[in-house]
């Protein structure tokens, strides 16, 4: 309730008992009362309750413990994943890259290839050509054969030069990617072996905050559960001696108590008795100093009725 | 005739009477405070038991052995006791109880030898660990002995056994009166008690215990307390490890309590010396007892310097004796 105070002891204990005279306990036989007062009682309540709250204060309760090793869990589980996937990464990248190797070395032998042949169809034609005897038309038929041929080794080369600048480029950027990657992934490797160490340096602390945390309940409990018990008891034998208790002991009345004494009971223990056991020392000394001493108190007779305390 | 005034030491096991006899030296009877009931048969059954020296009552339609006769019949039968008293006090359920228990009372204290012969009996302080009321008890008894003619008065337990002990150091001291049902503590000073509780963990705290770990029942694990174990300190067997392990709780609660209690007490004198601690009881008698307590009481931080913790000079009838003391210096 809003603007309530929870622990307003005072408030619930004025609601919680009911008061009585002295001359209703008279009429209902109670003599004596033994008498808690309620500034005692809410002391009693306060401190046990302030014992829990500074004794959960600084420490955690189960839940948080459960969520923080949860998700530390969690984060870890999840850097663990990503370290996986980035060397699967970093193994395909590899591959990548020699493969590319690969293929850069194969288009460089076919330009060579090509580029052989034409110099030989050119070598060809020019011997042709010098041997002489041809007519002009097929030579300069030729020479444009020769021309073309070599315009088609020059676009051949250049295009095998583009290929594999392209390859090369590529190489380069995947190279770049791969390096910037692998630097990532030993970032990350620092990064889960330091949480790992993270991880088991908070599990020793939460394993030695739970065992203090948990004795630390232990004792609370014990104790709020002792002060409770105490103060119940208290309080029902207040309310018993106020408004009558339900869990009445049955004890015998002076008149049965008259009657059973009175009943002759059939029995041998008077013939079958056995011999005393004799104490040889005398009290004499113990007697005679017990009697001064009482005799100095002015009190000649050990009454010894009990001293409460 | 002695001096007049006798003592009666009302115990969960056993009762107890002293008295002064005629050459001076003191009488001491006792009787298990038990019984258990057995068939009702023909009169040559009561003669039997009657030759056989075992006590017998007839009460109502039922037949019951008396004393340490029926504990012995309940251990060979593997039966309980029924004991009238409970955690040192009268039990409210055993009303049928009480003029049995009248009738072992007269056994053992015998008439008045004149008209309100003082007799001081035992009751126990008020119990710390439990809401146990010592009035109703006390007035029972008070009825019995007024009806056998005696001019009953109560005096604390662990009192008597200071006045019974602590002569020399001029009442002065801690009496531990460990009994069946409690443990009676009384803090005296020259005879005065400055503080007196009782705790409601003892003998049969012990025997229930060690019956459930051995899987017996309470009086065979009683009779191995009182007839088994060798030395408590150095237990040889599984029996005697758990009497051991039970009486070492034992006295480290009574002990506890006593510290507790100090450092809480009000009014308490201060002690110029360092004081003694006697402590007696059928509960004491066990072999290996006051070492093992010497032992414990070393480990815990007690409030006050103690002197000695010794064994009462006669541990079972300390308790009578002291009731006696009373009686006898209050009759004079």
């Amino acid at each position: 309730m809003a603007g309530e105070n929870p622990l307003d002891l005072k408030k619930f204990l004025e609601r919680s008992t009911a008061k009585t005279s002295l001359t209703d306990l008279q009429s209902k036989g109670v003599q004596n009362v033994r008498v808690l007062d309620q500034r005692t009682l809410e002391r009693l309540m306060q401190d046990a309750v302030q014992k829990v709250l500074s004794g959960r204060a600084g420490v955690l309760s189960d839940s948080e413990r459960e969520k923080i090793y949860q998700e530390s869990r969690k984060e870890l589980d999840r850097l663990v994943r990503e370290y996986g996937t980035m060397k699967k990464q970093n193994e395909a990248a590899a591959m990548d890259k020699n493969t590319l190797l690969t293929e850069l070395e194969n288009v460089q032998k076919q330009l060579q290839v090509t580029r052989n042949m034409y110099e030989e169809k050119i070598r060809q034609l020019e011997a042709r050509a010098g041997k002489g005897g041809a007519d002009p038309a097929h030579l300069a038929q030729m020479q444009q054969q020769v021309q073309a041929l070599q315009a088609q080794a020059q676009h051949a080369f250049q295009q095998g030069v583009q290929s594999q600048e392209r390859y090369i480029s590529e190489l380069k950027e995947r190279n770049e990617s791969l390096e910037g990657e692998i630097v990532s992934l030993r970032q990350n490797q620092h990064a889960v072996a330091a949480s790992a160490a993270t991880e088991g340096l908070l599990a020793k602390k939460l394993e030695e905050l739970a065992s203090r945390d948990d004795a630390i309940a232990d004792r609370i409990s014990k104790v709020f559960a002792k002060t409770v018990e105490g103060l119940n008891r208290k309080i029902a034998s207040i309310k018993a001696g106020s408004v009558g208790s339900d869990d009445v002991e049955y004890r015998a009345s002076e008149q049965v108590l008259d009657n059973l004494l009175k009943e002759e009971i059939e029995s041998n223990l008077g013939t079958v008795s056995s011999q005393p056991k004799v104490s040889q020392k005398s009290m004499d000394d113990r007697l005679s100093k017990l009697k001064n001493i009482q005799a100095s108190f002015g009190k000649p007779k050990p009454e010894g009725e009990e001293k409460k305390e | 005739m002695g001096r007049l005034g006798k003592g009666l030491d009302v115990g969960t096991v056993n009762l107890v009477a002293a008295e002064e006899g005629d050459d001076g030296q003191i009488a001491l009877r006792n009787q298990r405070n038990a019984f258990i009931e057995i068939p009702v048969e023909d009169e040559s059954t009561k003669s039997r038991l009657t030759q056989l020296k075992v006590p017998y009552v007839v009460f109502g339609k039922k037949m019951y052995v008396i004393g340490d006769t029926a504990f012995d019949l309940a251990n060979v039968l593997n039966k309980n006791l029924r004991r009238p008293m409970k955690d040192g006090l009268l039990s409210p359920r055993e009303v049928d109880a009480i003029p049995i228990m009248k009738l072992i009372i007269e056994s053992i204290l015998g008439q008045p030898r004149e008209q309100g012969e003082l007799c001081y009996y035992c009751v126990p302080a008020e119990p710390i660990d439990s809401e146990l009321n010592v009035a109703y008890h006390r007035d029972v008894f008070n009825s019995v002995l007024v009806k056998i003619g005696y001019k009953p008065n109560s005096i604390v337990e662990g009192q008597a056994l200071v006045l019974a002990e602590l002569a020399e150091d001029d009442f002065t001291g801690i009496g531990i009166s460990c009994g069946g049902g409690m443990h009676n503590i009384s803090v005296s000073y020259k005879s005065l008690p400055c503080l007196t509780f009782s705790t409601s963990r003892a003998g049969d705290w012990v025997d229930s215990n060690v019956a459930r770990v051995l899987g017996v029942k309470p009086p065979k694990a009683q009779l191995i307390k009182e007839k088994k174990v060798k030395n408590i300190q150095k237990p040889s067997t599984r029996e005697e490890e758990a009497v051991g392990i039970y009486y070492r709780e034992l006295i480290k609660y009574t002990f506890a309590n006593i510290a507790e209690k100090f450092r809480n007490a009000e009014n308490m004198p201060e002690f110029p010396d360092p004081i003694a601690v006697v402590m007696g009881g059928g509960t004491s008698l066990i072999p290996g007892f006051i070492d093992l307590v010497r032992e414990e009481v070393k480990k815990i931080e007690f409030p006050i310097p103690i002197r000695e913790i010794r064994h009462a000079e006669d541990p079972f009838y300390a308790v009578c004796k002291g009731c006696l003391m009373g009686a006898m210096t209050a009759q004079a």
